[in-house]
């Protein structure tokens, strides 16, 4: 009983502080309301005995969102964080799709008959995600991660607007970079 | 979610805004400019002054900043009331007497380092010299303070930390004024060990080989190198600029120029 | 100790505990300041006591077109952090909630002080306390990345997540012993996600106290009384990591908790008083070319060992 009331409380957090992202006036409330519906579905996590999923997704999102919130502030000109303004974009449209996706994933909960559990939970759910994700895929994730990684440096470098010509000199023989801060090595 | 913000359709009424929008607070929206990384920034308007802690008192810094960059700054020191005994805290309750001077350099010296070691965090160093300078204002004799100011001196020469927090902070205020022994360009922290070192020099010496205390003329110019000294840093960087030229406004505003 | 299963009633128990540390923290902090003015070092013990007394008193401060919510909001968020995080510390044979992923969420409270610190500088709607709340947040991505190795150095050693088990895995030997470098990392990000000593930059003197420039009354006093229960905490998790946790001779391991909370709390205090500022634009490079490598290299060695001895 407690936890069905803990469960609706948390679900009633989640979707509430996901309507107030749309209904605030200010950047940083939208993106920290954003933060506070993830983190009430991470403890529901927590109560589906998924321990280690459940806190990953609220350390993750709380770290995405503190930094989502300098980028909300940075390219949303005009003040944006103390003028109020209008959260929401092609209303009609968003509105359908928004109500079209609800039906079709509620219409999937409902009707779709879900297997019982077969065998029991194993005794520690981390070790068990941890097999799953790692024990057969691994040679998968060994793959996908490098490209991952070679992926982002790419993008990294295509997108530096200073790459080391600009900062070492043409030569690249500059003593010390000529950088608009000084860093903490001089590298 | 980014692409949720309805701004394009706001752009036409962008023309009224000035007019339509409310003002938060009362509070006008920024202007934007073009930023050192290629961006467009938003243009805030912040006096840095004239009250605030290890600042000199009375000195304004306006500064228009972009994030926590200096792009401008103009300099002003607010007129003062006619200085009081108060002013030269080794004249306190005492006639004027043969060491005044020497006393009052060795104050101004460490005064400055105090200024200097709070604003870079370094609070046990910060508590010795202003200890030194509270007991020399007091009336300690300065043989007795010179060991300590010259022990200060060694400890912040050491300290790799500090060298590298200060590494680059640039103090140099034109040709002839305060260059380090080597002459190279005076830093924060070069000025640093000029201070200390200087004031533990002139407490042991009993000889008038100091520094004399005349210096209206270097510190009008502290001041006017202030806007191109901090052009270009952020924030705490300029406070530590400022704190490395250490100015004493009472010099300035006695001496009758108040604006530069 | 695994597995000791706990009355609730005893949660009513860790804030004292948290808030006895806090406060043995601040007064310590206080007997520095005394003996660097001169005064009687037992004046700077009662300090704090006095200090609670007189913010509970102020009137807070308001600043034009501040975010009260968000800002209320951040400064009660570090000490309501604190306390979670004390739910997975054990104290000598007791641990309040010993879930599965007590390390992950330690890890996940931390970053929460991501949010809480800036928030207090976005609320304020002051340029000084938002450049340090901008600050931490630069600090934060310094520090995060190698404290989370440093936190998953011991989970490797010890199989497991789980405090409990990672302080039984340190029967024979400490991990500090053979794991130096992911303590010392895991320490300096204690200072660094409490915002202390060197790593005080968002509350830097440099700008005008940064986060804490326009905050006043309660607020403050909640700040303030947050980042000494962040330090307590931050040493009480480094003791069941890497300092054996209760183990010692003759004293109950309760005890012996506390004694080495303690006096790891007094080492960070001690040493952050003779250590000036890391600005973050100094500390990004170090952080991300020397210090995340070596904390890699840790992992990697522990690793290695764990896999060799099978």
């Amino acid at each position: 009983m407690l936890s069905i009331i803990v469960f609706s409380a948390l679900a009633i957090i989640a979707v509430a502080s996901g309507i107030a992202v749309f209904r605030v006036d200010s950047m940083a409330r939208a993106t920290y309301a954003l933060a506070v519906s993830f983190v009430a579905v991470g403890v529901m996590l927590v109560m589906f005995d998924l321990d280690y999923i459940g806190v990953i997704t609220i350390l993750m999102m709380v770290m995405e969102m503190a930094i989502m919130a300098i980028y909300m502030i940075m390219f949303m000109g005009m003040n944006p964080a103390l003028m109020p303004m209008s959260m929401v974009h092609n209303n009609r449209w968003s509105a359908i799709l928004a109500t079209g996706i609800f039906l079709l994933l509620a219409a999937g909960a409902l009707l779709v008959p879900w297997p019982a559990r077969s065998g029991t939970a194993a005794p520690d759910l981390t070790v068990a995600v941890g097999e799953a994700l790692m024990g057969s895929k691994m040679l998968v994730m060994l793959t996908v991660s490098p490209i991952l990684f070679a992926t982002i440096v790419a993008a990294l470098v295509l997108a530096n607007p200073r790459g080391r010509y600009d900062r070492w000199g043409d030569n690249l023989k500059r003593v010390c970079p000529d950088d608009p801060q000084q860093g903490g090595l001089g590298k | 979610m980014g692409a949720g913000m309805d701004m394009h359709a706001d752009m036409d009424a962008h023309m009224d805004m000035d007019m339509d929008m409310p003002m938060p607070g009362g509070i006008p929206l920024a202007s934007g400019g073009p930023d050192r990384d290629g961006l467009e920034m938003d243009v805030l308007h912040v006096a840095l002054g004239p009250v605030l802690p290890h600042w000199p008192a009375g000195l304004v810094v306006r500064c228009a900043l972009k994030g926590d960059v200096i792009v401008h700054a103009e300099v002003e020191i607010l007129p003062a009331a006619p200085g009081t005994a108060l002013d030269n805290p080794a004249r306190v309750g005492r006639l004027p007497s043969a060491d005044d001077d020497r006393r009052r350099t060795v104050i101004h010296h460490s005064d400055a380092a105090v200024q200097l070691l709070a604003l870079v965090g370094w609070w046990s160093a910060a508590g010795r010299a202003r200890r030194i300078r509270d007991e020399v204002a007091s009336g300690t004799a300065l043989a007795e303070v010179a060991p300590r100011l010259e022990r200060l001196a060694k400890d912040v020469k050491r300290s790799r930390l500090l060298g590298w927090g200060l590494k680059g902070i640039a103090a140099d205020t034109g040709p002839g004024v305060q260059r380090a022994g080597n002459g190279d360009a005076a830093t924060a922290r070069t000025r640093l060990l000029h201070w200390l070192n200087e004031a533990g020099r002139i407490a042991r010496d009993t000889a008038d080989s100091y520094e004399p205390l005349d210096f209206a003329d270097r510190q009008r110019e502290s001041l006017g190198a202030i806007p191109s000294l901090v052009n270009g840093t952020d924030v705490a960087s300029a406070r530590l600029i400022i704190a490395s030229l250490a100015i004493d406004t009472s010099a300035l505003t006695t001496s009758g120029e108040a604006r530069s | 100790m695994t597995g000791a299963v706990m009355n609730p009633a005893w949660a009513l128990l860790a804030p004292v505990v948290l808030g006895v540390l806090a406060l043995a923290g601040a007064a310590l902090n206080g007997v520095f300041v005394a003996r660097a003015e001169g005064r009687p070092a037992l004046s700077g013990a009662a300090r704090p006591v006095l200090e609670v007394m007189r913010l509970m008193r102020q009137r807070r401060r308001v600043t034009v077109a501040a975010d009260r919510l968000l800002w209320r909001i951040g400064g009660m968020a570090l000490l309501v952090i604190a306390l979670l995080k004390t739910a997975v510390i054990p104290l000598g044979p007791w641990i309040l909630a010993d879930i599965s992923v007590g390390i992950v969420w330690f890890n996940a409270m931390d970053v929460m002080v991501w949010a809480g610190m800036w928030l207090i500088g976005w609320g304020a709607n002051s340029a000084h306390a938002l450049a340090g709340g901008y600050r931490f947040l630069a600090q934060a991505v310094s520090y995060e990345l190698p404290l989370m190795f440093a936190l998953v150095t011991p989970a490797v050693a010890a199989h497991s997540l789980r405090v409990s088990e990672v302080v039984d895995a340190q029967q024979d030997l400490w991990f500090v012993v053979w794991m130096p470098v992911a303590f010392l990392v895991f320490c300096g990000s204690v200072l660094a996600f409490s915002a202390w000593g060197p790593f005080a930059t968002a509350a830097g003197a440099d700008i005008a106290g940064g986060i804490l420039t326009e905050v006043s009354g309660v607020d403050r006093l909640l700040i303030m009384a947050g980042r000494y229960a962040l330090l307590a905490t931050g040493a009480a998790f480094a003791v069941a990591l890497f300092l054996g946790g209760g183990s010692g001779p003759l004293l109950p391991d309760w005890l012996w908790t506390i004694v080495k909370t303690l006096v790891l709390l007094a080492g960070f205090i001690a040493v952050s008083r003779r250590l000036s500022a890391i600005r973050p634009d100094r500390l990004a490079e170090v952080a991300w070319i020397v210090v995340l490598p070596l904390a890699l290299l840790q992992t990697l060695v522990v690793s290695i060992i764990v896999a060799v001895r099978g």
